[in-house]
């Protein structure tokens, strides 16, 4: 691959996981303008390249995590209400430690999601890092949330809210457009409910409105259901940890059992705190040493959450055209001594260990 | 499913299965094979016990029942040989499938088809229930909602059968303000139905008429005095339980009487307005020291309504699945509280029917459960033992012609094994 | 000299009534003598007869092998079962006036004797139920409550009623008198300092007056009230029961009042897992499980999804004596009242306890660990006439208590039914 000139970068590592493509051995990744312009093992490095050579160290994505309400206020209390236009965008406060400590923790994707019940509003999706709101958000698209309990309050204020803006869809009203760009899946919406039945709930609620892309956030016992989910495929989201199989002490790994039935997951940190993503790492490793298939899990925190969030078209994998968001690890990702060396943002250092 | 379809093959085929099917009760229209249920004894409830009988299940429902029944080559055979097989039992009041969830105003948004209840529902021989939410608030004599539910693990759409089967009142002599307001409401409603009655009859003859306007708040009680509902309420006391009949008598009302604690000293009044009563057996009331005439519960109540013609349904004392320690005084042993009725003269059949087509004509799900007999559901448990032996457990349990437990697949019992 | 004697009985209203002479015709007799088993022709007779005289089980056997004297009034239960009266180890019913006296966690002065109600509805219900002896007990609000009293529920002579005016010494373990006031005793440790120390006391106690009565002591004890009671316990004269939870509590029950004091000890609930130590239980001579009201364990301790048979865990693990009980206390239908002793038995051999143990735990077992059973318990001659005849077993609550003897004397007959030959 010819590589032109600019602003370039040039990282040549013992082996690269791009997650969509295998590993690399010996791999060489051309980085211009912050995006990736070359990756491979056979490619030519441009003379002009700055040059970080990890050739001892392991090149991985950046993290995603896909739902998380970290440095965010508390949630909402009371019963279920519709504000489909309360945005997270609103919300942002970047002067705050713990998007640093999970930058350096790897995450260089976040979706940050509104709390309560109800339609509670449109989630964003940020790097963690950055002096204001702006220099924080990602992409333009959000996300639309909808927190679910079962009874009749809860599906009333749903189905009100669709049914109405069904018909609108030419509407720039901040509180129709939302739920008009999620019923024609021009952005994702996350579903967060408690457990299996009232997933079912839900389901049979959302029927009516096949264009929206669905994604369900953690829950209990949600492997109850497996079938019903892989057949629509709906996506699941779970914190990394073994549960046990209630009323025993039996483990169980839910995330390997949705992933056997089909189902395609996506893991988060098992606590939303800078501990729980400080972790994160040894929690993946943990699941894989009880059963879940490496590969899976390699997904399930980088591609499939950008699907997720529907970002994949620049983020969650190494790949020519995607952003350089990446981290240079000192070994196997799943390994328990390997640490993070670097992280990169777009293309730039945003943190070495000293 | 689709029935557009011309193809000749397809033609000929189900010409075939058409004149095949005439051998048969039921047409096989079901896409899974039938279940039969071989040898064992089938307890009808509504056509006595048949010995080493079969039961044909097709698409959900009992299709055949006898001792010589034919059984598809195909079908699914249960073994029930030396055990006995049974209805599933019916609850008339529980609390099940609707954990934790918060208030709700509608019971069917409401249901948990995995919750813990509706397993060990199923581990019990449960198979149908009433339940309700909401109690009526402050002097508002009638609130919260009900309905008839089945246990059926995991799945959603077939779990609500109706919804509501009654209206939730609630008025003793104790809230005297409700029993007021639930009058004067009852009197409102019949003053509204009556005058409608007259202008719908006499309104071509006199145009000039205005339709009578409904008054606020009273819709319940019009389903209760066109007999759409009955009302579902408390009474304990021989003098409660005549305050309500009062109503009957007034009203014309439906009926359904909980606790009844008092009713074996007033049976034949509860008899003469048809009331249907939902007792339980070891229900304790001391007498009462301050009345000259008879008073407080005894085990023979059951047999003493039963005696006067009282339609009754039995229920344990604590109406949900208990598993803190206590044994055999929740609806894991539903059928022992039916067993005490016996010990108190209940004659055994009636204290079956208690627990099965009695409490589903109560609730208002006969069509569907309570018996076995062709046509209705395929809720049927499959015991060790006669039910109202104390070592009997329920061994499989269908609803719907699906096999939803089988104690030795379960955690529950399936280690507790008994010799004799 | 019999009839003017049985006339002069029956009509003279104020007189207390006494027991009569009774030949029982038994379709099938159950002894539950502790050496016969169950076995057809010993612990079971077939078509036998019972001979009740002078308050007593004056004979009883095979009908061929009895002769029934004159005078003798026939009860006819041949189409029916006749047992001993059952026996109740645990319950608060029959008395009035409180049982927890909570000032301070230890109260060995006082005795619930004191405090025995005839009227009490639980005496006549109970008798019902076919209960005829009933250790009833002060509470667990301290660590020794003081002393129960065994009595039988036939409230027409109130003097008879007590069977032992010091039934057991009653201690509690934990899990109810943990002290909220800021004394010691808020905890485990606290609460087992409170017991050594007066179980310390009174042994010593009991000691030196067995010494001085011996003549091994020269200078008799000095004299306390507040331990006299507590030297019957240390002398054999009755046993300790302990209401304990958990495997902590139970093992905790064991080593304290068997291991260290050499009491005689019930340990009972015994719940919240307690069955865990059963092995230990069945090592120990003198340690006497009693199970209630609680009978079942959910998942606990073993989190295995299983409904454990507490009573069939300890048979399982070797425990030989187990009895059950209700926990009665008042008259109510939310947990068990005294009646359904026998329906708590039948739950246990539902959830696994064999059933001749089950029927042994409401009757000998609950006798023995009472250390009463010269007296009540089974059916053998000499001991007292209670007797329950109903047709089926005990155990099946199906069929009801048709006719209950306690101390000869007819106590309850079921509406409708006389078995009492003209």
């Amino acid at each position: 691959m010819q590589a032109a000139a600019g602003d370039m970068t040039v990282i040549k590592a013992d082996r690269v996981e791009t997650i969509t493509s295998g590993m690399i051995e010996n791999g060489i990744i051309v980085i211009e303008d912050g995006r990736i312009k070359a990756i491979g093992n056979d490619v030519e490095i441009p003379e002009t390249a700055d040059i970080i050579d990890v050739s001892d160290k392991t090149v991985f994505p950046g993290l995603v995590n896909p739902s998380s309400r970290i440095g965010l206020s508390a949630s909402p209390g009371g019963g279920p209400s519709s504000n489909p236009h309360y945005r997270i965008v609103d919300e942002l406060y970047p002067h705050q430690d713990v998007y640093q400590r999970i930058l350096r923790a790897g995450f260089t994707t976040v979706g940050l999601v509104p709390g309560g019940t109800g339609v509670t509003g449109q989630g964003a999706i940020v790097r963690p890092m950055g002096r204001k709101p702006e220099e924080m958000i990602v992409a333009e698209s959000e996300l639309l949330t909808i927190g679910f309990q079962a009874n009749d309050s809860n599906k009333k204020i749903i189905k009100d809210a669709l049914e109405s803006a069904k018909s609108k869809t030419s509407s720039s009203d901040p509180r129709v457009k939302p739920l008009v760009n999620a019923l024609q899946g021009k952005v994702p919406t996350f579903l967060t409910c408690r457990g299996p039945g009232e997933m079912l709930h839900l389901m049979k609620l959302l029927k009516p409105y096949g264009k929206m892309r669905l994604v369900l956030i953690a829950g209990s016992e949600k492997y109850r259901i497996a079938g019903q989910l892989a057949d629509k495929k709906i996506p699941v989201v779970l914190p990394a940890q073994t549960d046990f199989e209630p009323p025993t002490r039996n483990r169980i790994n839910v995330p390997a059992m949705l992933a056997d039935a089909g189902v395609k997951i996506a893991l988060r940190p098992r606590a939303d705190t800078i501990q729980g993503h400080e972790d994160f790492f040894r929690q993946i490793a943990e699941l894989v040493k009880s059963g879940l298939d490496q590969e899976i899990a390699k997904k399930a925190i980088t591609i499939h959450p950008a699907e997720m969030l529907g970002v994949d078209y620049r983020l969650g994998s190494l790949e020519a055209g995607k952003d350089a968001n990446l981290l240079i690890l000192s070994g196997a990702p799943m390994d328990v001594g390997t640490r993070i060396h670097m992280v990169m943002m777009e293309g730039k250092i945003v943190h070495k260990a000293p | 499913m689709d029935g557009i379809q011309t193809n000749r093959v397809v033609y000929t085929y189900r010409l075939l299965l058409a004149v095949l099917s005439a051998f048969v009760a039921l047409p096989l229209l079901a896409d899974e094979p039938a279940t039969a249920i071989k040898g064992g004894d089938l307890y009808t409830i509504t056509s006595g016990i048949i010995k080493n009988g079969t039961i044909l299940i097709e698409d959900g429902r009992i299709s055949r029942i006898g001792q010589n029944v034919e059984v598809p080559k195909n079908a699914k055979v249960i073994d029930a040989r030396g055990k006995v097989v049974m209805p599933g039992l019916v609850a008339a009041t529980a609390e099940v499938g609707i954990a934790g969830f918060g208030s709700t105003n509608k019971i069917a948004d409401s249901l948990d088809p995995f919750s813990n209840s509706v397993s060990m529902a199923l581990a019990s021989g449960v198979t149908t229930a009433f339940v309700s939410r909401g109690r009526p608030s402050d002097n508002n004599p009638i609130g919260g909602t009900n309905a008839v539910i089945k246990t059926t693990y995991g799945d959603l759409d077939n779990m609500l059968v109706r919804e509501p089967v009654a209206e939730n009142v609630t008025i003793s002599s104790v809230e005297w303000l409700r029993k007021t307001n639930f009058l004067q409401n009852l009197r409102k409603a019949q003053n509204y139905l009556q005058k409608l009655d007259t202008y719908t009859r006499t309104k071509d003859n006199n145009r000039k008429q205005e339709e009578p306007k409904k008054p606020s708040g009273i819709d319940a009680y019009i389903r209760l005095l066109k007999r759409q509902l009955p009302a579902r309420l408390q009474a304990a006391t021989a003098g409660d339980i005549l305050g309500i009949l009062e109503l009957v008598d007034e009203f014309g009302i439906r009926i359904i009487l909980e606790e009844v604690v008092e009713g074996w000293i007033v049976a034949e009044e509860i008899a003469k307005r048809d009331v249907c009563v939902i007792i339980t057996p070891r229900h304790k009331r001391r007498p009462n020291e301050d009345i000259s005439g008879p008073s407080g519960s005894t085990l023979e109540n059951a047999a003493i309504l039963k005696k006067a013609g009282v339609k009754l349904a039995i229920v344990p004392t604590s109406p949900n699945f208990a598993t803190w320690g206590i044994a055999g005084r929740d609806l894991i042993t539903l059928p022992m509280e039916a067993a005490f009725a016996v010990s108190g003269g209940l004659d055994e059949r009636t204290a079956l029917e208690a627990i099965t087509i009695t409490a589903a004509e109560i609730i208002g799900v006969a069509d569907r459960v309570g018996s076995l007999q062709v046509g209705k559901d395929a809720d049927i448990i499959i015991l060790d033992g006669h039910p109202f032996h104390h070592k009997t457990f329920v061994e499989v349990t269908l609803v719907n012609g699906k096999v939803l437990y089988e104690k030795k697949n379960s955690t529950y019992f399936a280690h507790i094994q008994h010799d004799n | 000299m019999v009839i003017c004697l049985l006339i002069v009985g029956s009509s003279n209203a104020k007189d207390k009534p006494t027991s009569g002479r009774y030949a029982i015709k038994a379709g099938k007799i159950l002894t539950m003598a502790p050496t016969e088993g169950f076995v057809v022709g010993k612990g079971v007779i077939n078509n036998g007869i019972v001979l009740v005289s002078n308050e007593k089980i004056e004979a009883l056997g095979p009908a061929s092998s009895i002769q029934i004297p004159e005078g003798y009034v026939v009860i006819d239960a041949s189409d029916r079962w006749v047992t001993p009266g059952i026996v109740e180890a645990h319950a608060h019913i029959g008395v009035a006036g409180g049982f927890n006296d909570m000032v301070t966690p230890i109260n060995p002065e006082l005795k619930l004797a004191d405090s025995v109600d005839p009227e009490d509805i639980s005496v006549r219900k109970g008798v019902t139920g076919g209960v005829t002896t009933v250790n009833t007990m002060p509470g667990s609000g301290t660590n020794l409550a003081g002393f129960t009293v065994i009595i039988k529920l036939d409230p027409s002579d109130p003097e008879k009623m007590i069977l032992r005016e010091y039934g057991a010494m009653k201690m509690t373990q934990a899990f109810n008198p943990e002290r909220r006031a800021g004394d010691l005793g808020a905890t485990r440790m606290g609460m087992s300092w409170y017991m050594r120390q007066i179980l310390g006391q009174a042994k010593e106690y009991a000691e030196a007056w067995r010494a001085y009565e011996r003549g091994e002591r020269k200078e008799k004890p000095e004299y306390k009230l507040e331990l006299e009671k507590m030297r019957k316990a240390f002398n054999g004269e009755m046993p300790t029961i302990v209401h304990t939870y958990s495997g902590w509590g139970v093992m905790q029950t064991m080593r304290m009042f068997s291991d260290e004091n050499n009491l005689n000890v019930i340990p009972t609930h015994t719940a919240y897992g307690g069955y865990i130590v059963g092995d230990e239980a069945a090592k120990r001579d003198g340690v006497f499980i009693n199970i209630g009201p609680r009978v079942i364990e959910f998942s606990r301790p073993t989190y295995d999804g299983r409904f454990h048979g507490m009573g069939a865990e300890y048979n399982k693990a070797g425990v030989k004596e187990l009895s059950i009980n209700t926990d009665a206390v008042g008259w109510s239908s939310f947990i068990a009242p005294q009646e359904e002793l026998s329906f708590q038995a039948s739950m246990s051999a539902h959830y696994g306890l064999d059933e001749r143990e089950a029927l042994k735990a409401v009757t000998i077992n609950s006798a023995r660990a009472l250390d009463i059973d010269d007296r009540v318990g089974s059916l053998e001659v000499g001991k007292d006439a209670d007797i329950v005849i109903k047709r089926g077993s005990l155990l099946d609550p199906a069929t009801p208590v048709d006719l209950v003897l306690i101390n000869g004397r007819i106590v309850y007959r079921r509406k409708g039914i006389n078995l009492v030959a003209k």
